[in-house]
């Protein structure tokens, strides 16, 4: 009889019928005299075998049915209720795309109680492990395993990092019958694509406000979770079930002095370009520039300069004189600073004496921050990339974006910080871009969204 | 052939290490900022900048910092915070926020100079810390590691690597080979003529695509392979995003240099620990001996046990699950000659059965479920002994 068994990752099949036609990931492996294929094939390979009618052994799976209940029943909003019958006419496999502030968390809960199987939530950040944690010991009255920052306690519902989750599967990989991925567009990185590989778990979730990946890798999550199964954007929730936004963009001149060091700085590296055939717009442009940069020394000019004329719009000087006058206006109201890089985020704190968070501020010292500004001690933020997403950020209700990427995601995100429903709030938020630079281009392309349209 | 630098460009990349570290020597006290901003500013040609940036961040990796003692940063920013969020929500027009006066007020609660708190706000960040002590190393052992870390970059791509070592003192063969068992590495080993071994040892891109964590320990193997008084390396590696299949070659040969000392696995660690904690008249200690039948192979135990009646002693070997192959070749090792008392540790996962090894009386296999039992080697160990 053929019999499927977990080993550290994989599964192994053996005494395989000859002729049945296995998927393609299945291999032969010399080592072990086996058949071999990455964990993830065994939804696969358990319907082919049923379809085969093949009888075989399950010595693999390792998980049971959930014993604990849901204890906290709250009521589904309609597109709740929606994408739960969407993802389960999936086969319980499948992504789901829903705007920050919209209760992503919550559908997970639902999914867990309607496929009742042990459940893995993978999250992107140890601040989102214990969100996860308290919500999901709460809703299901039970104890919660957490695997990762120092803990590896696992128990049929179990929390963990992605960073964990790669490391530890393939111990793991086989205890779990539903996995949620939350903020799933990390999963198709090189290493974290391991924690959804080396795991069994025919049940898997994926949520996500903005699964869209810059390198186009977010077409991974088809194979390592499953087919998009629903979206629902933020301008199709605002109002109802998100607070209603205004978007403004203020345009902002450099200063003479920044100007003309602008201009010189971007001649040179757009003449470099020029010089050596470079095209920008093409998409290994940059890797191009990259490249060739670092050939010459007129080269490495350029690319120096093309870091100061950005550094010049993105961080010019109207625009922290903005920033002046929209913390003044907003006063009364609790607002979020949004840098591109730390070094900017660090410089707007000294100017304005406001706390700031980085990837480099101690989780102490970020939780105090935060816990002061949910109370109205602090009246602002400034942060970089870290407020982006992976922390449960306090009610606020301004946002001013002094410089950011040209992602959509990551400008969605931005927005989304704000749109928690409060009673009748109207959040804002502001783009500050400084005029006849590149960065009006970059601006253009991150608000290439349904929200800021 | 990864290409080894040219005598030329070896003597600048010496000249340009030597640079880094002159520039670390004299920047004691200096934030790392300001060292960084130090070692890229060094001018170097176009054609080396790629080495020039390696080897700064070796030097950099080799720096000890520290953060500057005084006032408590945190602390210091909940102060200042605290009275700059008030002092803004109370701002007007007439009196609009002033950060020169929320300092001053903050310098007088701290009994610090406003100037001071400036400097301080942020002394914790990594960039703000000071370098105390500069790279104790040479010049020549910068490049070295350099060197290293390309072929290290090599083996994370590689298919399957073989490499033939001679080790003069059977001290670094062992070492080297207590490594490959730390690093849980599947290799296969033979011995040549001219006490040359050959390993042969899957690669990350074995079976399927690369696994990080096993290409991380094979890389990781280098320092020990490199130990060996002669090294050639040969490995089969998927190259770039297109995976393109290339040959890769190494040799080194010269005085070995090591990494540290050996460790043992933790299955082994766990294993002396069950030990100790048994009644018995067994002694185990880790293995120093590495077996070897002539034209057949090696075999290189974990542990040796004696017992304290004496006679002869019996060597362990711990298997893992990986390789049924591995088993086989055990079995033919003692086939053919392999004639020291032997115990072979296989977990029951590779399916294969204790009575392979019932022709020989002084060695035996024991299967295990699970993790090996302390007390089940005890019994499989008075067995061999009688």
């Amino acid at each position: 009889m053929t019999t499927l068994s977990f080993a550290s990752g994989t599964l192994e099949l053996r005494d395989v019928p000859d002729g049945l036609a296995l998927p393609e990931s299945v291999r032969w492996d010399e080592r072990t005299q086996t058949y071999r294929a990455p964990a993830l094939a065994y939804f696969d390979i358990v319907r082919l075998l049923h379809r085969s009618n093949v009888p075989y052994t399950d010595a693999a799976r390792a998980y049971a049915e959930l014993e604990a209940r849901l204890a906290v029943r709250r009521e589904p909003r309609p597109f709740q209720t929606e994408a739960l019958a969407a993802w389960r006419g999936a086969g319980g496999r499948g992504v789901v795309v829903l705007p920050t502030g919209a209760g992503k968390s919550h559908l997970a809960v639902l999914a867990i109680e309607d496929r009742r199987r042990a459940t893995l939530v993978v999250a992107p950040t140890l601040d989102l492990v214990r969100q996860w944690y308290d919500l999901l010991r709460t809703s299901f009255a039970t104890d919660v395993g957490i695997v990762g920052g120092g803990s590896h306690v696992v128990r049929e519902i179990t929390v963990t990092t992605y960073d964990s989750a790669y490391l530890h599967m393939q111990h793991l990989g086989a205890r779990f019958g539903l996995v949620v991925f939350d903020e799933c567009h990390h999963l198709p990185g090189e290493t974290y694509r391991l924690a959804a590989e080396l795991c069994l778990a025919p049940f898997r979730l994926g949520l996500s406000a903005t699964p869209e990946r810059q390198d186009g890798r977010d077409a991974l999550l088809e194979r390592l979770v499953g087919p998009l199964v629903y979206r629902k954007d933020i301008v199709e929730l605002s109002g109802a079930y998100l607070a209603d936004y205004d978007t403004v963009c203020i345009e902002v001149e450099l200063s003479r002095e920044e100007r003309d060091e602008y201009e010189r700085e971007r001649k040179i590296y757009v003449d470099f370009l020029r010089s050596q055939g470079i095209r920008m717009d093409r998409g290994n442009g940059w890797q191009d520039f990259v490249r060739r940069a670092a050939r010459s020394n007129a080269g490495r000019r350029a690319f120096q300069a093309y870091f100061r004329q950005r550094e010049l719009a993105l961080a010019a000087s109207a625009k922290l004189a903005m920033v002046d006058r929209l913390l003044d206006q907003h006063r009364h109201e609790q607002t979020l600073i949004f840098t591109q890089d730390n070094a900017t985020a660090y410089a707007v704190s000294r100017r304005f004496l406001l706390p700031v968070i980085t990837h480099q501020t101690k989780v102490k010292e970020r939780s105090e921050i935060l816990e002061r500004f949910a109370q109205r001690e602090y009246g602002a933020i400034v942060t970089s990339k870290v407020l982006n997403e992976g922390v449960d950020v306090p009610d606020a209700s301004v946002a001013i974006v002094i410089s950011g990427s040209g992602s959509v995601r990551e400008h969605v995100q931005r927005l989304g910080r704000v749109l928690r429903q409060r009673g009748n709030k109207r959040a804002i938020l502001y783009e500050l871009v400084a005029k006849g630079t590149g960065e009006t281009f970059t601006s253009e392309r991150r608000r290439d969204h349904a929200a800021y349209r | 052939m990864l290409l080894e630098l040219s005598a030329d460009k070896r003597a600048r990349a010496v000249e340009l290490a030597d640079r880094f570290l002159e520039r670390c020597r004299l920047g004691v006290g200096k934030t790392r900022d300001e060292i960084e901003r130090s070692l890229a500013a060094q001018d170097v040609r176009a054609s080396e900048r790629r080495i020039a940036q390696a080897l700064g961040k070796l030097v950099l990796d080799a720096c000890v910092f520290e953060q500057s003692e005084g006032v408590e940063p945190p602390a210091l920013r909940r102060e200042v915070f605290l009275r700059s969020a008030a002092a803004r929500r109370a701002a007007s027009p007439e009196a609009p926020f002033s950060k020169e006066a929320v300092l001053a007020a903050s310098g007088r609660a701290l009994g610090l100079d406003p100037s001071r708190i400036e400097e301080m706000l942020y002394a914790d960040l990594r960039g703000a810390h000071r370098l105390i002590a500069a790279p104790n190393l040479s010049a020549e052992a910068l490049v070295r590691h350099y060197e290293q870390g390309q072929i290290q970059a090599v083996l994370l791509r590689a298919v399957s690597v073989v490499a033939d070592v001679r080790c003069t003192s059977p001290d670094s063969l062992r070492y080297l080979f207590q490594k490959l068992k730390f690093r849980r590495l599947l290799y296969r080993c033979e011995a040549l003529s001219n006490g040359v071994y050959r390993l042969s040892i899957d690669g990350p891109f074995s079976l399927f695509e690369a696994v990080t964590k096993y290409g991380l320990e094979l890389a990781l193997t280098l320092p020990a392979l490199e130990a060996c008084d002669e090294l050639e390396l040969k490995a089969r590696v998927l190259w770039g995003s297109a995976r393109e299949p290339l040959e890769f070659e190494h040799r080194r040969s010269g005085p070995p240099v090591r990494d540290g000392e050996a460790r043992l696995r933790d299955e082994i660690v766990e294993l002396l620990h069950d030990f100790e904690k048994l009644d018995t008249g067994w002694q185990a200690a880790p293995a120093e001996d590495i077996l070897d039948v002539p034209g057949v192979g090696v075999c290189v135990p974990d542990l040796l046990f004696r017992h304290r009646e004496g006679g002869d002693p019996v060597y362990f070997e711990l298997l893992g699950y990986w390789s049924r192959d591995a088993v086989f070749r055990r079995v033919e090792l003692v086939e053919r000659g392999l004639s020291r008392r032997i115990l072979f540790g296989v977990s029951a996962r590779l399916r294969v059965s204790e009575a392979v090894l019932d022709f020989a009386e002084h060695a035996a296999l024991y299967v295990f479920r699970g993790k090996p039992s302390a007390r089940a080697i005890e019994r499989k160990l008075d067995a061999l002994r009688s």
